[in-house]
């Protein structure tokens, strides 16, 4: 039985899910996207344990809720839209927080700014190593404004098409190609060291 | 062929593709579901993440809502607006059979209604008014009005509806009038605290006897010889 249901499409098992409250359905979803769901919201908010608290939440509201997903939608644009709506939600709780808070992380800022943009500190031949260039990717990525960093890691990272992140953020594609375009633009400024390597 | 109308060219980023398609993929935790299913088992999910920190609009009501509510009570225990005191504007009006009982009609009109040649001009005549059905001209506020309207109505005439009178006699009669019944004419009527006094408005000052003045004259003139008998 339990080999069968692992063989099943992602829209089959919510369906069995949602029918027969089949738990291994709901195991084998979860199992299926909680590595993608954990790369695209660590990419988004740039905090590896605030990430998982997420997508723990996605997984538990997907337990909850699991009769508010119609059968006409994919099962992976459903999940990916939760996630994202959690994401963005946590981002404005952070810029609450930064507001409110008299200390500010102005130092790590700095250092930011000047890990990315400062050749001198960070020497060209060490791009080479993969663990930096990733790291100077990732701050890149954060240094980019929400609405265009959501779209350029759901396009380039986790590599969906633009109906499905059309879906997602509910945008239209017309707009979702103009913020990834702008997006990598803006990528493409802050990582311009990085060609040479 | 589609227009490119958003200016796009995937080629253009191919470097940054490829940059980002290289960075490591992270992973869930190894506990992850054990501690996703532990949740759901204790139904340890009351706090989904979306709920938490947030401030909820309502909130923002509730100092202006404190303050209505104390301004309320300020008003409903202190009692600010003076609700014993009497309106005049609240009055109902009284009616004009109630003032009066009866009226006065011109002299011209008299004589061609009752063919009555005798009435001179000194004559007062007086025509009982018509009888009015109560229950036609009661009013919502008739009841009230009765308790009134007798003092209101005599006090409204400077003398008694019931009897003629005959005004030059009236007016003569002044004169004589005795020094006791100027002080009490001179007197403001419901100045005491007297309950059962009514204050019904003030008259006109009367003329001062001259007989009464020269007797004060003579009286004032005695005092001062004496005094200055005294001073000698």
């Amino acid at each position: 039985m339990k080999k069968k249901l692992k063989e099943l499409t992602d829209e089959e098992l919510i369906k069995e899910f949602q029918e027969n409250n089949t738990i291994e359905a709901y195991e084998i979803l979860v199992n299926r996207f909680k590595d993608p769901l954990t790369n695209y919201v660590y990419r988004f908010l740039g905090e590896k344990d605030i990430s998982t608290d997420i997508v723990q939440d996605t997984m538990i509201k997907f337990y909850l809720h699991k009769d508010s997903y119609k059968s006409f939608a994919k099962f992976s644009t459903w999940i990916y839209t939760i996630a994202g709506n959690l994401a963005r939600n946590e981002l404005k709780r952070r810029k609450r927080r930064v507001i409110l808070s008299l200390n500010s992380n102005d130092d790590d800022t700095e250092k930011r700014n000047f890990q990315i943009e400062d050749k001198a500190f960070v020497s060209p031949d060490r791009y080479t190593d993969g663990e930096i260039k990733s790291k100077i990717i990732e701050k890149a990525l954060q240094k980019l404004k929400p609405v265009y960093r959501e779209v350029v890691i759901l396009r380039d990272v986790q590599e969906l098409s633009y109906e499905e992140i059309a879906k997602i953020t509910n945008l239209s594609i017309g707009t979702v190609k103009s913020r990834i375009n702008r997006g990598r633009k803006h990528l493409q400024k802050l990582l311009k060291n990085i060609y040479s390597g | 062929m589609s227009k490119n109308r958003y200016n796009f060219n995937e080629n253009e980023f191919e470097q940054i593709k490829k940059l980002l398609k290289e960075l490591p993929k992270e992973k869930a935790a190894d506990n992850f579901e054990y501690n996703l299913m532990v949740k759901i088992n204790n139904g340890n999910f009351e706090k989904v993440r979306s709920g938490k920190d947030s401030f909820p609009l309502w909130k923002i009501f509730v100092p202006a809502a404190g303050i209505v509510t104390a301004v309320l009570l300020f008003f409903f225990l202190f009692n600010v607006t003076e609700e014993n005191s009497e309106n005049p504007f609240h009055i109902p009006p009284k009616l004009r059979t109630e003032i009066s009982g009866n009226l006065t009609v011109p002299l011209e009109a008299t004589k061609k209604v009752f063919g009555l040649n005798k009435i001179t001009n000194q004559d007062v005549v007086i025509i009982e008014s018509p009888k009015i059905d109560k229950k036609k001209a009661a009013l919502p506020n008739t009841k009230i009005q009765k308790r009134h309207s007798r003092h209101q109505g005599m006090a409204a005439l400077p003398f008694k509806l019931t009897n003629s009178t005959n005004l030059d006699v009236a007016v003569n009669s002044k004169k004589s009038m005795s020094r006791n019944n100027i002080n009490k004419r001179a007197t403001l009527a419901g100045m005491g605290n007297t309950s059962n006094s009514r204050f019904y408005g003030f008259y006109i000052g009367e003329e001062i006897d001259r007989k009464d003045v020269e007797a004060m004259k003579a009286r004032i003139d005695s005092i001062k010889r004496i005094i200055s008998l005294h001073k000698k």
